[in-house]
């Protein structure tokens, strides 16, 4: 598919910044759409509002992000459900908030974690989406 | 050194990875038109009322409805963006990778032996297959990809990597049984048993190189030879199929001529895509269609052949001799369940001999160029023949359980609750 317009000016000459042309900036590129553990969610259930999450918002989720590091962000697995899940202490004692699921026993963090969150995009105004 | 990875159920487990309440329970995944079992889950395969693959569905539905069992039709959608997670994933961390299978592939090892040790290199695809694509998969290690096959059945019943060395290999080909050797059919095990050869180790063991040829023709020897730790399956070697054929249950039974001929123009155009992508042409092409057998009606089996003089690839040609072959098999008053094509006797382009006296060219061959440029570029069925029909199919496939699209579609995206 042709992704540049290609600039030619009325005079056949080319445009003296032509030898500056760059790739255009893709988001695709930047947080790795294509690559094979990143996936994409999609928000639902009301206002989370500390992280100013909301429903219909993007969410990209990346599965090797599998190691729990403090204040990140997690897809959790609830029973049937996926939850949004962040890691916190409080008093020393390893949390995932808002569910407060503790994890002092869990020897296995990754059971419990689907995915890391890479970035959230607060959808505003939703595009058009063919059924 | 060569691994084989392969996913466990993959049509099953890829269905689990959004739903993770069924992981613990039977999985079903259903053929096209939801006809048959295809794929279970090792759970399902536990219950022990579906003996073997391909079992009708409506034969266990009722017992599968009592083992609490989910049942899926077939999402090719979803299944090839995991397979793509999963070539790719591979891809990334070995030298050279052959993808066999939407989920197996071949990965060649060579001179990595003396770097890693393999058993932990194996663990390490497993898990990063695990990780990337969600996906829980075998790795078969082993000197060829016939004994790699072998390791790879063997890592399936133990903790999912298994390595054939020169140390392991007596005992583990003795207790392999020889008609679970890869490319071995029940005619070949049944010679070989005739010459007391029971197992992989007896064949092995057999010295008799012309017998071999004799009984089992060239490609015996080949598997005679990977057992004995010589490569002789290339690596990247893919044949050329030699025959392509699409066929389909139709989601009702039809009784209509206009629409078994609809059917089969889209098939035609699906099988000559596939003969042109790889630059060849065919000299014959096999059309058949049938009734229900499992139904209690009157059955008819109608086929039909025909041969060219000169190699084509020519989509409106082939679906022109296509309906006329229709024109002779079908039959009025019969419920068509199945239809399908054959081309066959297909050969490179440019070794298809030319017939100086046939009136028939592939001068079409422009317009299916421009044809499959388009259709690649915007979409399977952009451009079609008006002879596969305009509107609704009734034959179009059934999918009563079919999942969502969860990768592939904005409106299908798995769905993260917060609160």
């Amino acid at each position: 598919m042709q992704d540049d317009f290609d600039y030619k000016g009325q005079t056949g000459f080319q445009s003296a910044c032509t030898e500056y042309a760059q790739k255009n900036l893709s988001l695709d590129e930047l947080f790795s759409l294509k690559a094979p553990n990143i996936y994409l969610w999609r928000a639902t259930g009301g206002i989370g509002k500390k992280f100013h999450i909301r429903e219909g918002d993007l969410v990209i989720v990346d599965r090797k992000l599998n190691k729990p590091q403090l204040g990140k962000l997690y897809v959790v697995i609830v029973g049937s459900e996926f939850h949004l899940g962040e890691y916190v202490q409080i008093q020393g004692i390893p949390f995932l908030a808002p569910q407060m699921i503790n994890l002092q026993n869990q020897w296995d963090f990754q059971s419990l974690i689907w995915g890391g969150i890479v970035a959230i995009i607060n959808v505003y105004t939703r595009p058009e989406v063919k059924a | 050194m060569i691994a084989l990875v392969d996913v466990n159920s993959c049509y099953a487990s890829v269905e689990s990875v959004f739903r993770p309440e069924i992981t613990n329970r039977p999985i079903v995944v259903l053929s096209n038109n939801d006809g048959a079992i295809i794929a279970a889950n090792r759970i399902a395969k536990n219950l022990g009322f579906m003996s073997t693959m391909c079992e009708p569905y409506f034969k266990v539905a009722d017992k599968l409805k009592q083992a609490n069992a989910v049942v899926f039709s077939s999402n090719y959608v979803l299944i090839h963006d995991f397979s793509r997670r999963f070539h790719h994933t591979l891809f990334n961390l070995v030298p050279q990778l052959e993808t066999y299978s939407v989920d197996e592939a071949f990965c060649d090892l060579s001179e990595m032996d003396k770097i890693y040790d393999l058993k932990l290199f194996g663990k390490i695809l497993k898990d990063e297959v695990w990780t990337n694509a969600c996906l829980p998969c075998g790795v078969g290690i082993a000197k060829t990809k016939v004994l790699a096959k072998v390791a790879n059945k063997i890592a399936k019943k133990m903790d999912g990597v298994f390595v054939i060395n020169e140390k392991n290999i007596k005992q583990v080909l003795s207790d392999f049984p020889l008609k679970d050797v890869w490319g071995l059919g029940s005619a070949s095990v049944r010679k070989l048993n005739l010459l007391g050869i029971r197992t992989a180790w007896d064949f092995r063991k057999y010295e008799n190189k012309d017998k071999i040829q004799k009984l089992l023709t060239k490609v015996g020897v080949k598997i005679w030879q990977e057992l004995r730790g010589t490569p002789c399956i290339d690596f990247l070697d893919v044949e050329e199929k030699d025959m392509i054929g699409n066929s389909r249950s139709y989601g009702n039974d039809i009784y209509s001529k206009r629409e078994i001929a609809e059917s089969i123009a889209e098939f035609v155009t699906n099988a000559s895509m596939t003969l042109r992508k790889q630059n060849s042409v065919c000299f014959g092409i096999n059309v058949f269609i049938h009734t229900n057998s499992f139904k209690d009606s009157p059955q008819y089996y109608g086929s039909g052949f025909r041969k060219f003089l000169s190699g084509t690839s020519d989509q409106i040609l082939l679906i022109r001799e296509a309906h006329s072959i229709i024109d002779e098999i079908f039959k009025e008053g019969y419920g068509y369940k199945k239809g399908g094509i054959l081309l066959s006797d297909i050969r490179p382009r440019n070794e298809a001999q030319i017939d100086l006296f046939s009136k028939q060219t592939d001068d079409n061959e422009k317009l299916n160029k421009v044809l499959d440029t388009i259709n690649s570029r915007w979409g399977k069925n952009t451009i079609r023949s008006a002879a596969c029909g305009l509107g609704i199919k009734e034959w179009s496939r059934r999918a009563d359980f079919y999942s969502r699209d969860y990768t592939t579609n904005w409106n299908h995206l798995p769905l993260l609750r917060i609160s």
